[in-house]
């Protein structure tokens, strides 16, 4: 995982190094070749040499077939390899026949899957090597029987030269800056001269194509574009009296190598083109074409394509088509029909080479879940101008491989040419940005090994890109291409000089990471105190509070379609969780909730579960005192809750509040809820609004007070109440009545006791210690005020004990 | 003579004091109301004049003494029993009988306050953003487009509302600098969503941390030298990066760093593929159409770069599946 991109997101291609060769000269190791792209252009996420292990396999000549006398089932070959060679080999496959050329292993051949070939006596006849069937060369899976090769390879040549199959496989991470014209063996061929300073011999540079101009293709057929802004180029060409057979081996290996199937030469062609050049094409074959039009415009709703993945796809106004007079041929830039398709017995070929909109065929892609080779070029938005060399390309092979007359005109529907940019630059530019000058002979060179042609004029190089590299645009675009050639690890590091100012910034910035500050200052407190912090995902099924959720448009599960509402259900499945293997715990989560039609707050949730579980409660309600403390915001209230609220027990819940403001709640789970998450013990939880908090929590402002020398009077009470009287209420009058020589009130006891105290009553002990800051306080004082007391708490229904 | 008979017996008595009750017993018997010496020197007035001075100063002597003996023998004799109840009162200090709960900071949060720590050190700010995002923030103020090819790269997570979960912390950058148009440096860390898949190494949550820095001379030679000097920090001094040519939209030049990897210190093995190197971050010199869109001056340029804090954590603790960040189970959560 990495910052921004994902792997799976970047296209990969597979590069077979035999095929880049056709294109430039490489020397460097395999794996030098993949760190030389690595540090200068692309990730290369695998580099795997195949073939290995078919040294001694060549193609033989089967010059006769005998049956073996002593054996039903086996033939006895007379194959001649080569260098006039002749071997007798035992077959088994029934497909063995006169004529035939095949793979035959040599003795001291060994196969890919590990057999070695040795002389051998088979019924009395000796066989020297072996006709290998496909499965054996580790070519296919499953083989009918022998291998038949193509007439027209040489006896006595190596089988792996012929079919390519010793070959080293690179698996590139294409960036999608590169993929428009990356994503092609001469895109890869150009980066990899650059990188070598080695020129690239491109074959379409002579293209030689022989016409017949008394054939025009605007007579066979009618081409209208009706979508100039889904289809901006659209070029037709018509080929008369092909003959439609297998593609010779070399394009055939070329393409097993890029893991294509072979279909037939004009299908292989236009897959081989699309592969050399990033242009996807496509063959119809033209008697199949109704009415002899074809027009590029949207599907009507309903409109349907069998197309050649055999799959039947149902079309609407979003996807661009071509038609013919009736009906979808081609899903454009996607996929093709199988109603135009060619095949055996097609003679008349008309070959589309477009460009169409990225955005329109990335829609379509995803909306009906295709991807193909060809739309996976046209959704990265590839060069307009690659349609006339592909198109070049792909007629001549057809022309070499296929024969046929190829029309002195063709289509070509391109009302907005896009032309080449023109960028200024200077080693000053660089160095602005890259922090390290590089001298212009290097810009020279380096702008030279990118094929870039300039002009100098001065210290400015003015730079034309041409149109297949659309991802040089502005100048930190030059600026890449200049420095990723030079090579990072050739800039220096420098510290900023702007290090060491401190003062940046407007004046309204503060420093001083005041809430960062705080939320470590609150992390610390709690692990202080034991509370290990757990993380949960933000996802949730319900909320416990019964509100409405935020609805993900795209949940990746149906029980995760939510954004929770609070912390408190995942800690809940936390505690369920852990309770497996502790007995007591003290965990806590700070995060993100999302309440439908508020702003996105930070909550801060507790939850704590301890043996003597009745007390659950009041250890949270201390924990959340030690935080007003320890973050200077006094006292907090705790008030009792009012009805019932979310998943807490009514009675054993209370809001927490500062200056009559909630900002949280600290309480017990109801019992229901705990046996919703499958917990046997009470657990209390606090929850608190952070954001709340950090506005009331104080920067610490200590002031000295000095200790008062006057003695304390400190006196003990005990008080029957009822049960449901508040402590809070009991302090509260204790304070009012008691004044401001009453320094402290502290509970020490509390217990109910029916036999002792009669149904519904409690007791409180208490003490309160008396001081004055200026003399010493004489008992009858304290008597007075402590009589004061008495009164007013009897008036309050409280009995004094004696 | 009566006294030196009472000095004898006193002599003797003392010898056989064992314990305090023993003490007490001896000073009654002589120093008490009716005790022994006590008589004598009760006495003393009826005793003729020429003895008197005599016996009077023998006897007072003789309290004296007794007193001094009877006293450091009360304190040896307290001694010794302090000594006794010490010997009874061996534990055995192997129990751990109290247990203390022990707090455990989540381990992305100790990496990410590691993290902030060296940056502020470094005169960055730390700044926060929202969550919930809106495609502005995330995508268009980033120069990413509507419909832009790059836009797949991001798996978003979308609300009802047509707002969605950020995909990275880049909005921060882009809301923090349409407030702050001036020279600056922030880093923002926080969790991100991406709609993907999980497994060992792919998370639905993660956490990722933002860095920017924005002035009038900020270089790639810079961003070297402060990275450079961050993963130092964080993982020890024989740390070095490397920069690869990398695309992020937001960025150009864009590239990936890579740091010497911390299981095998850049010999190779498996963690790194054997090259000695992991990805650690991407980053990139801030695009000009970023900066346009957030309408910031001209005359300033940097880097912004983002790096996967749970990769840290990964990293730093060798933990090899992500899944057990948000496992919420303590047997995991303890050892950090």
């Amino acid at each position: 995982m990495t910052c921004g991109v994902q792997d799976d997101e970047i296209e990969n291609m597979r590069f077979s190094l035999n095929w880049l060769k056709d294109y430039v000269d490489i020397q460097e190791t395999p794996e030098k070749l993949a760190n030389l792209l690595m540090m200068h252009s692309f990730e290369v996420e695998g580099v795997n040499s195949i073939g290995k292990g078919l040294d001694n396999i060549v193609i033989g000549l089967v010059e006769a077939v005998e049956k073996h006398p002593n054996a039903d089932k086996l033939r006895v070959c007379k194959v001649n390899v080569g260098k006039g060679k002749n071997l007798t080999i035992i077959c088994g496959a029934a497909n063995v026949a006169k004529g035939q050329k095949v793979p035959v292993a040599l003795v001291g051949a060994e196969l890919p899957n590990g057999l070695k070939i040795e002389k051998r006596e088979l019924r009395g006849i000796e066989s020297s090597g072996m006709i290998c069937s496909a499965t054996e060369l580790g070519l296919e899976e499953k083989s009918a029987g022998i291998m038949e090769l193509d007439s027209q390879t040489k006896v006595g040549q190596l089988i792996s030269d012929v079919l390519g199959l010793k070959d080293v496989l690179f698996d590139v991470a294409i960036l999608p800056n590169r993929a428009h014209d990356c994503l092609s063996y001469l895109g890869m061929a150009r980066e990899i001269g650059a990188l070598t300073s080695r020129k690239v011999k491109s074959p379409l540079e002579k293209i030689k194509i022989k016409k017949d101009s008394k054939l025009k293709t605007e007579k066979f057929v009618d081409v209208a574009v009706k979508e100039k802004k889904l289809c901006s180029r659209y070029m037709l060409q018509i080929i008369e009296g092909v003959k439609v057979a297998s593609s010779p081996a070399w394009m055939q290996a070329r393409l097993r190598a890029a893991g294509v199937k072979c279909i037939n030469n004009i299908v292989d062609i236009t897959n081989f083109v699309l592969l050399e050049t990033g242009q996807p094409l496509h063959a119809f074959d033209y008697a199949k074409i109704s009415k002899k039009k074809i027009v590029a415009r949207k599907a009507v709703n309903g409109e349907k394509l069998a197309a050649l993945d055999n799959e039947i796809y149902e079309l609407n106004e979003n996807n661009l088509v071509i038609a013919d007079g009736e009906k979808p041929i081609v899903l454009a830039g996607v996929i093709g029909g199988t109603a135009t398709a060619v095949d055996d017995n097609t003679v008349i070929i008309a070959l589309e080479a477009a460009n169409f909109d990225y955005r329109n065929i990335r829609k379509t892609s995803r909306d009906l879940g295709i991807s193909t080779d060809s739309s996976e070029r046209f959704g990265k938005d590839i060069d307009a101008n690659l349609v006339e060399v592909a198109m070049a390309r792909a007629t001549a092979l057809i022309q070499e491989l296929a024969g046929g007359r190829v029309a002195g005109t063709k289509v070509d529907i391109y009302p907005e040419k896009i032309k080449p940019k023109k960028i200024s630059i200077s080693a000053f530019d660089v160095q602005k940005i890259a922090g390290v000058m590089i001298k212009e002979g290097e810009i020279t060179n380096i702008l030279k090994r990118l094929d870039l042609s300039f002009k100098k004029s001065g210290k400015v190089f003015q730079i034309t890109a041409p149109t297949i590299r659309k991802d040089l645009a502005i100048l930190p675009d030059l600026v890449e291409e200049i420095i990723r050639l030079y090579g990072y690890e050739n800039i220096k590091a420098e510290m900023p000089k702007e290090i060491l100012d401190f003062t940046w910034g407007s004046g309204n910035l503060s420093f001083d990471n005041k809430k960062l500050d705080l939320k470590n200052c609150v992390k610390d407190i709690l692990t202080g105190v034991g509370f290990s912090e757990v993380w949960n995902y933000i996802f949730t099924n319900k909320s416990l509070f019964g509100t409405d959720l935020i609805k993900v448009a795209n949940p990746m599960q149906q029980d995760q379609s939510y954004l929770r509402d609070s912390l408190v259900n995942n800690i809940l499945k936390n505690v369920s969780l852990n309770l497996k293997f502790y007995p007591e715990l003290r965990i806590y989560e700070m995060g993100k909730v999302f309440p439908k039609g508020n702003n996105e707050k930070t909550m801060l949730c507790g939850a704590v579960v301890i043996e003597k579980d009745s007390e659950a409660f009041f250890v949270v309600r201390g924990i959340v005192d030690l935080l007003g403390q320890r973050l200077n915001i006094g006292s907090m209230e705790f008030v009792l809750m009012q009805k019932e609220v979310g998943p807490y027990h009514i009675h054993r819940s209370a809001q927490i509040k500062f200056n009559g403001k909630e900002i949280g709640i600290c309480a017990e789970i109801h019992p229901q809820i705990l046996k919703d998450f499958d917990i046997e013990k009470r657990v209390a939880v606090f929850e608190i609004d952070f954001d709340k908090l950090a506005e009331i929590a104080k920067k610490e402002d200590i002031k000295y007070k000095t200790i008062v020398k006057y003695p304390t009077i400190e006196l003990d009470f005990a008080i029957v109440v009822l049960q449901k009287t508040l402590w809070q209420e009991i302090k509260d009058i204790v304070i009012k009545e008691g004044g401001k020589l009453v320094k402290k009130v502290s509970l020490f006891d509390y217990f109910a006791d029916e036999k002792k105290l009669g149904a519904g009553k409690k007791s409180l002990a208490f003490h309160i210690v008396y001081q004055s800051d200026d003399r010493t306080l004489t008992s009858d004082e304290v008597q007075k005020i402590q009589n004061k007391i008495i009164l007013n708490l009897e008036k309050f229904g409280a009995e004094i004990r004696k | 003579m009566k006294i030196e008979q009472i000095k004898q017996k006193i002599s003797e008595d003392l010898k056989s004091i064992k314990n305090v009750k023993d003490l007490e017993n001896v000073r009654l018997k002589y120093l008490g109301r009716k005790g022994e010496l006590t008589s004598v020197l009760r006495d003393l007035p009826n005793i003729s004049q020429n003895e008197r001075p005599v016996i009077g100063k023998m006897a007072n002597e003789l309290r004296k003494d007794l007193e001094g003996k009877l006293n450091s023998k009360k304190g040896e004799i307290e001694q010794a029993e302090t000594q006794l109840t010490v010997e009874q009162e061996w534990i055995d200090v192997t129990m751990p009988k109290v247990a203390q709960l022990c707090g455990h900071l989540h381990p992305i949060s100790k990496v990410q306050k590691e993290v902030e720590q060296i940056f502020r050190e470094l005169g960055f700010m730390v700044v926060e953003g929202p969550e919930i995002e809106d495609g502005y923030f995330n995508f268009d103020a980033l120069n990413i487009p509507p419909e832009h090819p790059a836009r797949d790269m991001w798996d978003t997570f979308w609300l009802d509302d047509g707002r969605l979960l950020r995909t990275h912390t880049s909005p921060v950058q882009a809301r923090f600098m349409q407030k702050h148009k001036s020279s600056l440096r922030i880093i923002s860390g926080g969790k991100c969503y991406r709609h993907e898949a999980t497994d060992a190494s792919h998370e639905t949550d993660f956490t990722q941390l933002e860095g920017l820095m924005l002035g009038e001379e900020v270089t790639v030679a810079n961003f070297k030298a402060i990275l450079t000097y961050f993963f130092k920090r964080l993982f020890g001094k024989d740390i070095e990066i490397r920069l690869r040519p990398s695309y992020f939209p937001f960025v150009e030049p864009g590239f990936e760093v890579d740091m010497t990897c911390v299981k095998c210190q850049g010999k190779g093995c498996s963690l790194c593929g054997k090259t000695g190197y992991i990805e650690i971050m991407g980053a990139g010199m801030v695009h000009p159409n970023v900066l346009d869109e957030a309408d910031f001056p001209a005359d300033l340029q940097g880097f912004a770069f983002g790096l996967g804090l749970d990769r840290i954590a990964m990293l730093k603790y060798g933990i090899d599946d992500i899944r057990w960040f948000h496992s919420g189970d303590l047997r995991f959560l303890e050892q950090f």
